[in-house]
């Protein structure tokens, strides 16, 4: 493995769907305007392009990295297929298809302060039914370590750590959904108040797939917009057991 | 092992448990003691909608001031000073299970009161959202009333502000509901019904819906210091004649020619198709007369002459 570089999520993308309907109904989910200046992890809405994407549209996390050229060359080399192109902010953001076949960016703008806003996207998750080797793979690409079990639980959890800091999680797929899914990232945005703000994503249209659940990352729940594309909510309490796993087992 | 869980007769979760040797009769009765809890949750929800009802029939009906409105509408967690949209719905089926229908479980979970306003007035759901949740909301909505019986239809008002603004939007969307089956968004054109129903069934004062109606031409007259709520006024007196129209105004049948299509420009109507007329004739005659002035002394011919 290449030397330790700093590694960070950066924005979010909702690539393809029909992203003004998408982003109308995560503007009001997060309860603030999207993409703003401020610090913190923001969404962007951008059109598929020529990445392949469900009809629906999916999430893609873009990690910020010091060099970018250096990390994308590692990704293609460790497996990952170039998967296009989509327009972030005016200029092509390239996309790669991991081995396991889930999405992810890269970029190197200037690093976001953290920042525990509500509304934001705290932290992100990856659904796959080959959870040991994309964790690995990530580690390789990235640079960053992986953390296996962080904390007991029921399901097969790793936790990917870049300089003491949480990076993204990977859930075995397998032990909550069939293997016929394809594999994916879950973005989970930070709200105060996990059951009322269930009760009213669920008015909007939300569908509850997990309802609000204990568990020792914190509390969350998942849920599906009204398009279909799953994402989840935590509170700020993950935030701080997810920093304290990460600097205990670093 | 799974045992579906009803509330109201509508199966509302199913209690899962894992493992051998579950007594189904265990189950069932865990079921049913959820059930029963749900249902304790569901009659305080439904008191506190109840109340509400009442609060949103007396904003509609005008029966309280508007501070007085703001403040008890603020009890239930309303700011009426922010922009809301209104949803209304029906459905064919009766009143008593449009009132009893569990519309959101995870509110009876989290023992919170609906995540946005939701009360049964005159036999249809409303409920007051935020700016821009308004068609998600209908949506799912259509979704639940659609489950209950035939002819499920929703409307959707615009954003409004304040209580006059809700008392507008929820005609708004009566009036956009009565487009039929599905759901349907209020169209500015369709402005001129919703005033008139909302000036026979509550008594709205004319001017106050006439200065929504011309609100793009008073804030166009206001902010250029033109006169184009004049133009139009006079333009129907002359009974849409454009040399009269010019004559009466002291100007150039160019000048009467750009201001009225400035008019169609800024108002979205055309201005010779009779509904337009009627729509604008009502709007600057209620504009026109003071602010208690109410549709019936228009129609008793005690507006001005």
């Amino acid at each position: 493995m290449t030397a330790r570089a700093r590694v960070a999520l950066d924005t979010v993308l909702f690539v393809g769907g029909d992203a003004p309907a998408s982003r109308a109904f995560y503007t009001l989910a997060m309860n603030h305007e999207t993409a703003g200046e401020d610090s913190g992890h923001r969404i962007s809405f951008v059109p598929a392009g020529d990445v392949p994407t469900p009809p629906s549209g999916c999430w893609v996390p873009c990690f910020d990295t010091d060099d970018m050229t250096a990390t994308g060359r590692r990704a293609l080399d460790l497996g990952a297929r170039p998967a296009g192109t989509v327009p972030v902010d005016g200029r092509p953001q390239p996309v790669y298809s991991a081995p396991d076949g889930a999405l992810f960016g890269l970029t190197d703008t200037a690093p976001r302060s953290p920042s525990q806003r509500l509304g934001d996207v705290a932290f992100v998750d990856l659904y796959t039914p080959l959870a040991r080797e994309a964790a690995t793979y990530y580690a390789h690409a990235l640079s960053c370590q992986v953390i296996d079990e962080p904390a007991p639980g029921p399901g097969n959890y790793r936790l990917l750590v870049s300089a003491d800091r949480p990076l993204a999680g990977v859930v075995d797929m397998l032990d909550v959904l069939p293997s016929a899914v394809p594999p994916h990232w879950i973005p989970f945005l930070r709200v105060l108040d996990l059951e009322a703000e269930v009760a009213r994503l669920s008015d909007l249209g939300a569908r509850v797939r997990v309802p609000a659940t204990e568990s020792a990352m914190g509390p969350f729940a998942v849920l599906a917009d009204p398009f279909g594309v799953t994402f989840g909510i935590q509170t700020p309490a993950s935030d701080d057991l997810l920093t304290q796993y990460a600097s205990i087992w670093t | 092992m799974l045992r579906p869980v009803e509330l109201e007769g509508e199966q509302v979760a199913v209690l899962c448990a894992r493992g051998q040797d579950i007594p189904p009769a265990l189950l069932a009765f865990a079921a049913t003691l959820a059930g029963i809890e749900l249902s304790r949750r569901h009659a305080v929800l439904s008191g506190r909608r109840e109340l509400l009802g009442q609060v949103l029939e007396d904003v509609i009906a005008g029966q309280s001031s508007e501070q007085e409105a703001a403040r008890r509408l603020g009890e239930h967690g309303l700011d009426a000073g922010k922009a809301h949209e209104v949803v209304v719905g029906s459905v064919a089926c009766p009143p008593r299970r449009l009132r009893s229908y569990p519309w959101n479980l995870h509110t009876l979970l989290s023992q919170h009161q609906d995540p946005h306003l939701r009360a049964i007035v005159h036999d249809r759901v409303v409920l007051v959202v935020p700016e821009g949740a308004g068609l998600f909301v209908a949506k799912l909505c259509h979704e639940h009333l659609t489950s209950l019986g035939p002819d499920a239809r929703v409307g959707v008002s615009k954003a409004r502000v304040g209580v006059r603004g809700l008392r507008l939007g929820y005609f708004e969307a009566r009036n956009a509901l009565a487009e039929g089956h599905g759901v349907h968004v209020h169209r500015i054109q369709d402005l001129a019904t919703a005033l008139l129903i909302a000036s026979i069934e509550a008594g709205m004062p004319l001017r106050d819906l006439a200065a929504e109606a011309l609100a793009p031409l008073l804030e166009y007259d206001r902010k250029n210091g033109t006169s184009l709520v004049t133009t139009l006024r006079c333009y129907l007196a002359e009974d849409c004649a454009p040399a009269a129209t010019a004559t009466a105004l002291f100007v150039h049948r160019n000048t009467l020619r750009n201001r009225l299509r400035l008019i169609e420009e800024l108002t979205g109507r055309d201005i010779d198709s009779p509904s337009s007329r009627t729509h604008f004739w009502l709007a600057t005659t209620g504009w026109e007369m003071g602010s208690a002035t109410d549709l019936s002394s228009l129609l008793d011919g005690r507006g001005p002459q």
